[in-house]
């Protein structure tokens, strides 16, 4: 059931046995897992079913540090919340992505399985031969390769608000209260027991909700926010006694044509690292470290997908009107041999001489360009804490200041060089980094964030290290859980959601198993 | 192995003791095959002068490769054509050097004995052809 939050009487008071704050991914994702039946569950979810100016303007924030898209414009606060914009990307992170984690992809995997139906993914497989087709193949690489093939599995993508809204309509025990936002939790004096929440509309309602147990899932950036605001027991904040919330913020970094490519377009490998449809699912494969290489070099995880410039045909050599156009220089071909065709490009890159070979060349070549994901390591200063602005509720505001590793343009281009190699090893193409120091380009330029917001609660057995612990709830606090990205201690090169989902999923059955 | 490594360390015996041997005689016939060999695999490049860009990039890289009759050695031994330097052990083709070159262009990518050149990627041997047209 549904009910609008501005239609309560003020000061009205919810009572639950299990309160779950926010109506993302994570949040439904528990609502209907938990509501079974054996237990009252509700849900405060900040906005309605749609987007909303006044409900979206509470994420505004202040950006430090490196340059990040504004808080409030990043994601998303209504119904389903982040997933309304969603790309859909879905991989499991593998047993070295949960090295850091207090248990392994064993403990995982039956929840990635479940995930998967979630996520409308169908079957639960990320192998790369059922998702091959032979018109986009994955690049043969050897056992001794210092790289491996990945892929991202799409989901539709999954409108969580949408897709699940019937349910949480007539779920039993079930009550999702809309426009309902969370500014205040409320402990005992210990700070060892939550007994409360107080809670506020836009347009000037308060009540209070309470329950056996918590669940906050508001978002990487929220979820901090909150804890740090709730500070009159603790003037740090809730469960922050080890100054660790907000702390270790996680987001990846993109960059775009790092490098660019020279390969043979009528090669399959040349659609795998693109997306492509396979079985009714977008596919993109992606190029990554080999889990040794990665241990070797201490490379964080990446990965890179292939995407097209455009293809050189025999009409646009020697056009200069084009804005890439080429001269073609050699028109001799030797069949079966090996031979170095060298090719002028004055494209918009300024680069006044590339090469291939010319045995790559039976069709017409294609130009690429790198698109490159990475997950750079947890850092204590990358963080989120409060700014000295409130919103309209009253609550300070978050502040923003991610940071990336001082090696991160270092680590870029030597995967960059390792694919190189890669391609050179297989015939497939060349490839050139794109640097100030090479080509006068600098890539850098186009650094994105991938709008994933991980760290800032992140899981650890020990108080010291982390703010939730295995089960998700905050050390110290009996009664307290945190739902997604913001417990992962460490992350790999994919989007949360997946993982968000398979993590709800396990949490869901912990709070069963309390009850 | 062992015979092979025997074989080897004759043959290099034999070689440094070649210009003693031979005298001015032997020293032409080594640089006559050395300049033959370059000039074998210069002509693997059909367009020189563009080849010399990323070729002049290279030695400034590497300047002990710097001198021609170096790099051919280095490029020769990179093929797998000759175990001795200055020892001409071969004739091969035209087509035998790019069966040659190409298998020694995916090994070196494939241990990543690579260079990169403005940018480029590129296998040590391509890299070293390139150089060798300046």
């Amino acid at each position: 059931m549904f009910i609008d939050a501005r239609t309560l009487p003020q000061n009205y008071m919810i009572e639950a046995d299990v309160c779950i704050i926010g109506g993302g991914a994570a949040g439904i994702t528990l609502a209907r897992e938990l509501s079974d039946g054996r237990r009252k569950v509700v849900v405060l979810e900040s906005g309605g079913f749609e987007y909303d100016v006044g409900t979206q303007a509470l994420y505004a924030g202040e950006v430090i540090g490196g340059a990040y898209i504004p808080l409030e414009a990043d994601r998303l606060r209504f119904l389903g919340g982040s997933t309304n914009h969603w790309q859909g990307s879905c991989r499991p992170f593998d047993a070295l992505d949960l090295a850091d984690w207090p248990f392994g992809f064993e403990a995982l995997e039956r929840y990635y399985r479940r995930a998967s139906e979630i996520c409308q993914l169908g079957r639960y497989t990320f192998e790369l031969q059922d998702w091959t087709v032979s018109e986009a193949l994955p690049l043969a690489l050897p056992k001794d390769s210092r790289l491996k093939n990945g892929l991202f599995v799409y989901s539709p993508p999954t409108r969580f608000g949408t897709v699940y809204r019937h349910d949480l309509e007539t779920a039993a025990d079930l009550t999702v209260y809309l426009f309902a936002n969370v500014v205040q939790i409320d402990s005992n004096r210990e700070a060892s027991t939550v007994t409360g929440l107080q809670v506020a509309c836009l347009d000037g309602k308060r009540f209070r909700a309470r329950a056996r147990h918590y669940v906050l899932a508001t978002g990487g950036i929220e979820n901090a926010r909150l804890l740090l605001n709730s500070n009159h027991v603790q003037s740090g904040g809730l469960g922050n006694d080890n100054d660790l919330v907000g702390r270790y913020f996680m987001d990846h970094a993109n960059v775009h044509g790092a490098a660019t490519i020279l390969a043979d377009a009528s090669r399959p490998e040349m659609n795998f690292y693109n997306h492509h449809f396979v079985h009714g699912h977008i596919i993109e494969g992606y190029f990554s470290a080999s889990d040794a290489l990665r241990r070797e070099e201490h490379l964080p995880p990446f990965a890179i997908g292939i995407r097209p410039m455009g293809t050189v045909t025999q009409a646009a050599v020697g056009n200069l009107t084009l804005p890439a156009p080429l001269r073609r220089l050699l028109s001799e071909r030797a069949a079966n041999a090996l031979s170095f065709d060298l090719l002028r490009i004055q494209d918009r890159l300024q680069v006044p001489v590339e090469w291939v070979y010319d045995r790559m060349w039976r069709t017409p070549p294609g130009m690429y360009f790198t698109e490159y994901g990475c997950g750079p390591p947890p850092d204590p200063q990358s963080r989120v804490t409060l700014g000295d602005a409130t919103d309209a509720l009253g609550m300070r505001e978050s502040r923003l200041d991610w940071r990336l590793p001082a090696d991160f343009e270092r680590t870029m281009y030597r995967a960059h060089e390792l694919l190189g190699q890669e391609l050179g090893r297989s015939g497939l193409g060349r490839l050139r980094i794109e640097s100030p120091a090479t080509t006068g380009q600098n890539p850098m330029a186009s650094l994105s964030q991938g709008s994933h917001h991980m760290g800032t609660t992140r899981m650890h057995t020990d108080p010291r290290s982390g703010v939730v612990d295995a089960d998700a709830r905050i050390h110290g606090i009996e009664n307290l859980f945190v739902a997604g990205s913001s417990v992962f201690p460490s992350y790999a090169c994919d989007d949360p959601t997946f993982t968000i989902v398979a993590l709800a999923l396990r949490l869901s059955d912990h709070l069963k198993s309390l009850s | 192995m062992l015979l092979a490594r025997r074989r080897t360390l004759m043959l290099l015996a034999w070689a440094s003791s070649l210009p003693l041997l031979l005298g001015s005689t032997g020293s032409l016939a080594a640089e006559e095959a050395a300049a033959s060999r370059t000039g074998r695999l210069r002509a693997l490049i059909r367009e020189p002068e563009l080849a010399r860009v990323l070729g002049r990039a290279y030695r400034a890289q590497c300047p002990e490769e710097a001198e021609a009759g170096t790099l051919a050695r280095l490029l020769w031994s990179d093929l797998g054509l000759s175990d001795v330097p200055g020892l001409q052990v071969s004739e091969p083709s035209r087509e035998q050097l790019w069966t040659a070159l190409d298998t020694c262009v995916r090994a070196q990518f494939g241990r990543g004995d690579s260079v990169q050149i403005q940018g480029w990627t590129l296998a040590r041997a391509e890299a070293r052809l390139c150089a060798l047209c300046e």
